[in-house]
């Protein structure tokens, strides 16, 4: 009903390379009819902090399988909070249990650990506020 | 067999009937069947048949000696070697590695303990990456996917009382730091007081997949080719018979894309297009070329592998005018992971066990497979053993290794193997059309192609009409978690004390001057490698030279390249 499309920017954050996954996630975030951009590997947060503000997204969401999600993921959400900027952060990947609940207690909005349903992910960012 | 037109068109005539009136009242009662489509990750082009008969060979023109021949022999689709030793059937590996070099020693001695015949050496991002563990850029991943290794001093710790020359082999991927595996690996021997004839390293070596896949590059990709084959052209010059190189189609193949087996031959061409540009005959280093495979299920595991091999043994003979027949007879090293979920993970002991199955099916020569729990975190040692108790239960209590090629001629196999040969070649012939490689990277045509034929895979499982069980069928409530390795958080600041302290012991003067040399050599056409074996004897760190490598090369530029 003339609703503004979602948009999302997916990230790889540090050395973490392997992006099939995040590539197929994009895919299935377009299927889904959001606009999605992606950020290229080996980004730093503040690259991926910047590219968020140009393209004035609606959420970041972060690929991670290497395991430095708790390296990545907190730097990230430090530079947000430390310029004010109100874009949620949401991450997938190898993120073992007691990690999620972690990242989520320092503001992360929602993780999808390996496994996890994409239409979950999917129906998430639909709540997202415009 | 007689194959006269008479019996064939008997056979016609009585498939045809069998076809009305035995088959399809039987089909009537079933109801309407899905068309079974999905045989083979992304290999969706390829319906399959209720029955196979010799009709299906006729179909393909099969000839018997022309293509497949005998084991041995060229084209040597039933393996590189006319017989196995049954004691050793293939040769067990393991893939291992996590933190520091003192913990994962302590893993692969027990791995060799319950009967591991190679460790493959899985390094860490920064390690894969040339960066020190004090770089800035190695924060939060140093021992994370493997182990943390950054001089010779790291590889003495990393296999100290394992002399070389125990395990029958001894691998590492090191694809984008080649001339560095390959020198730790001498040094270390050195070290041990072995001469390099005295034991086998297997390096994967294959800089063009981390391009189209996996992304570990750092220099530009024509300069990461050079040095991936200055490494075949040293062991090929100084006739050490290792596996100096690996075309790989696993990684395409676990992303679910059909196109693999394309990218790693058209790779494989553009290793050897470099090697007889530097003057080498196709015969001084064809048999250091390894190809490796993973990711299928069974019949078309094994399909894809023979067709492998008759791909290999013509473009070697056809196209490089190879005359040695060990350049014709590709080698193969199967690596499985076998759709493994983070749902019912304890599922995936079974799945692992049946993509070993394929594997020895198939008569490979090197075989590793994944522990269950791999796609959660670093293996426990238990799921290690398991991985190890896999193998060992298929290579002796099985009766797969009595026979060799046990599935030639038969109908389904072989008309399956003469399809995935077609489609290998004709992804082949789009890559060549780009001009090889190195410019289908460039264009992303690799890239693409993975999320083009993954994404069907991906949806087709979201949907639910490829079944993953534990995913979209056969769901529980996941409340008995499996027991998790985790990772000693000290790890980085060890490793980072360990650089310190080397530099402080070492002579850093040598050390000024090896890198200095590899700074001049890698601005000329000269083989790489005495010079980085130099620096690594000198107790140089990989940083330290791949900072060299990047200065004189430049850094590889990630783009928004999707």
């Amino acid at each position: 009903m003339g609703e503004k499309k979602k948009k999302i920017l997916m990230a790889k954050l540090g050395l973490d390379g392997h992006d099939f996954g995040v590539k197929i996630l994009c895919q299935m975030f377009r299927n889904a009819g959001f606009e999605v951009i992606y950020t290229g590997q080996r980004q730093s947060p503040e690259q991926v902090i910047a590219a968020a503000i140009d393209e004035d997204v609606n959420v970041i969401g972060i690929s991670t399988l290497s395991g430095a999600h708790m390296h990545t993921i907190p730097r990230t959400v430090e530079i947000l909070k430390k310029y004010n900027l109100n874009i949620p952060i949401i991450a997938g990947g190898t993120i073992p249990p007691e990690d999620v609940q972690k990242l989520k207690e320092i503001g992360v909005a929602e993780i999808f650990p390996t496994g996890a349903d994409v239409n979950g992910a999917i129906e998430f960012i639909k709540k997202l506020p415009d | 067999m007689p194959k006269n037109s008479r019996w064939l068109k008997e056979l016609k005539e009585k498939k045809e009937k069998w076809e009305q009136t035995i088959l399809a009242p039987a089909l009537q009662k079933i109801g309407p069947k899905r068309e079974q489509k999905v045989i083979g990750i992304g290999h969706l082009e390829h319906p399959v048949k209720e029955i196979y008969t010799p009709l299906d060979l006729e179909e393909i023109g099969f000839d018997y000696l022309r293509d497949v021949g005998f084991p041995g022999e060229y084209p040597f689709v039933r393996g590189s070697e006319p017989t196995k030793d049954p004691s050793k059937p293939w040769l067990i590996r393991i893939y291992a590695g996590f933190g520091t070099p003192e913990e994962s020693n302590k893993r692969y001695k027990f791995l060799l303990e319950q009967g591991a015949e190679e460790i493959v050496v899985a390094a860490d991002l920064p390690t894969q990456i040339g960066y020190d563990p004090d770089h800035p850029m190695s924060a939060g991943e140093v021992g994370n996917v493997g182990v943390s290794l950054a001089s010779l001093k790291d590889m003495e710790i990393l296999f100290k009382g394992i002399p070389l020359n125990s395990m029958r082999r001894v691998g590492i991927l090191g694809n984008t730091i080649g001339p560095i595996a390959l020198a730790f690996f001498i040094a270390l021997g050195e070290k041990q007081g072995l001469s390099p004839n005295e034991y086998v390293v297997h390096i994967q070596n294959d800089s063009l997949k981390e391009y189209g896949a996996r992304n570990t590059q750092f220099i530009p990709i024509r300069d990461s080719v050079r040095l991936a084959t200055d490494v075949v052209q040293y062991c090929a010059e100084k006739r050490l018979d290792w596996n100096a190189i690996n075309a790989c189609a696993a990684h395409y193949q676990v992303a679910g894309c059909a196109a693999a087996h394309a990218f790693a031959f058209a790779s494989a061409i553009t290793y050897i297009d470099y090697l007889i540009e530097k003057g080498l005959h196709i015969d001084e280093f064809a048999h250091l070329f390894n190809l490796f495979t993973g990711g299928e299920p069974t019949f078309t595991g094994v399909a894809v592998i023979r067709a492998a091999r008759r791909i290999w043994a013509r473009l070697m003979k056809e196209r490089y005018g190879a005359k040695d027949p060990r350049s014709m007879a590709i080698k193969l090293t199967a690596y499985t992971v076998a759709e493994s979920t983070a749902q019912q993970p304890l599922n995936n002991i079974v799945r692992i066990a049946f993509g070993t199955q394929t594997y020895a099916l198939a008569g490979v020569d090197y075989i590793y497979n994944a522990s269950y729990d791999e796609g959660l975190a670093i293996p426990t040692e238990d799921a290690a053993m398991l991985s190890l108790r896999t193998q060992q239960i298929l290579a002796w209590e099985s009766e797969i290794p009595f026979v060799i090629d046990p599935f030639a001629g038969s109908y389904f196999v072989e008309s399956l193997t003469a399809k995935l040969e077609k489609e290998v070649l004709h992804y082949l012939s789009e890559i060549e059309e780009m001009g090889g490689a190195i410019e289908a990277i460039e264009r992303g045509y690799f890239q693409r192609k993975q999320v083009e034929q993954g994404l069907i895979k991906t949806i087709a499982i979201s949907t639910g009409e490829k079944p993953h069980i534990g995913v979209n069928k056969f769901k529980i409530n996941e409340s008995a978690p499996i027991p998790m390795f985790r990772q000693d958080v000290e790890v980085a600041r060890k490793r980072i004390e360990d650089i310190k302290a080397l530099k402080r012991e070492r002579d850093n003067d040598k050390v000024k001057q090896c890198l200095e040399n590899i700074r001049k050599v890698a601005a000329t056409n000269e083989n790489i490698v005495p010079s980085v074996l130099d620096a690594v004897r000198a107790y140089a760190t990989l940083g330290e030279i791949c900072d060299v490598w990047r200065d004189v090369f430049g850094s590889f530029e990630f783009s928004k390249n999707y």
